[in-house]
């Protein structure tokens, strides 16, 4: 499972929209990927399309391999971002490309950093970078993403 | 399974079908439930208790526990996986992630979402979509030169017919290597075009 340590994670802090610096990078997640993962992200994600799950399809599919579902990816990024926005964050988009896969025997990797910050509309927003990927190929999965934050001198709708 | 030979596949006469249509009205079987959400989050080792735990989560800022935003809120807008769904039995020659779209090939790759969270989705809201084909087009990949490209906008509402989500999504379909030699042997045999 994640090699995050949650007991550095605090669920209840806020983050404050002026706290945040361009070019903050957030902490990494990282999660080595078996066949208990693999398990848990069809269970997670209620898809079993044969190509997460099944090698010899995989294969007779032309892949080298199964390689995990959107519904894991988005969940890994997802994760990436809220355990970092604070209770009171809100993570308003999310974009992703899925360039390459992510199968069993690699540790996955989730990475942001924080490319903008602005106030529209009296709401603070962040963009940032994010990517899945994985120690053995890199960046898999590149992509994008605005989380709402509170302002100090004024809370957000 | 049906599958169409690249020498017979109209792209133009798919696209003026299919670009624009309404594919479907869902509404969800169930309410938004928490164990589906504690499944979500456990395939990642989330402890988010805004998402797992209703204590904390009634004392936080939404009073309830909430879908996580990397969590498809297809899921609770829709009849679900299981049993199978109208598409599957109106379609059953077409793997579900064509949404119904004829394509020479019949194994899928998603390739790109793009989500947006309007509002926040709690547990106990009833959820129902709507889904649009956006655009399908045929863009070679190394496996397969006859790959189509399908892209859907989903619109998901609550109960208060709010959209809480917008879902973007693009997925490829091809020919596993067995049909595209297969396709290559009758077209070598009948002189046609497919590579």
């Amino acid at each position: 499972m994640s090699e995050t340590d949650h007991s550095k994670i605090d669920y209840t802090a806020v983050r404050y929209f002026e706290d945040v610096e361009i070019g903050e990078q957030l902490p990494t997640l990282s999660m080595p990927l078996d066949w208990t993962t693999m398990a848990l992200q069809v269970s997670g994600s209620q898809d079993w399309t044969p190509i997460h799950h099944d090698f010899d399809f995989a294969r007779e599919s032309g892949m080298d391999s199964i390689f995990y579902n959107t519904g894991w990816t988005s969940a890994m990024l997802g994760r990436l971002l809220t355990d970092w926005a604070g209770r009171e964050g809100w993570v308003q988009n999310i974009s992703f490309q899925m360039r390459g896969m992510n199968s069993n025997g690699v540790t996955a990797l989730a990475e942001a950093s924080v490319t903008g910050k602005r106030i529209e509309h009296g709401l603070g927003l962040v963009d940032l970078d994010i990517s899945l990927g994985n120690d053995q190929v890199g960046v898999t999965t590149p992509g994008k993403a605005t989380v709402r934050l509170p302002l100090r001198q004024g809370a957000n709708p | 399974m049906t599958l169409i030979h690249p020498d017979d596949y109209d792209l133009e006469a798919v696209r003026r079908e299919w670009c624009g249509k309404l594919l479907a009205e869902a509404r969800g079987r169930y309410p938004v439930e928490y164990d589906p959400i504690r499944r979500h989050c456990h395939m990642v080792g989330d402890l988010n208790p805004l998402f797992l735990d209703p204590a904390v989560a009634k004392d936080g800022p939404y009073g309830e526990v909430i879908v996580p935003p990397s969590m498809l809120p297809i899921y609770f807008a829709s009849e679900g996986p299981w049993p199978p769904k109208p598409i599957a039995t109106e379609n059953p020659d077409r793997p579900l992630f064509t949404l119904g779209v004829p394509t020479p090939g019949d194994r899928g790759i998603n390739m790109a979402v793009e989500y947006e969270f309007l509002e926040p989705i709690r547990v106990g809201d009833q959820l129902r979509l709507q889904l649009r084909i956006a655009d399908i087009y045929r863009k070679a990949i190394k496996l397969d030169a006859h790959a189509i490209w399908i892209v859907s906008e989903t619109a998901i509402f609550n109960q208060h017919d709010s959209v809480v989500a917008k879902w973007r999504n693009t997925v490829l379909v091809h020919r596993s290597p067995e049909q595209i030699q297969n396709d290559d042997a009758r077209a070598a045999n009948t002189g046609g075009q497919s590579v």
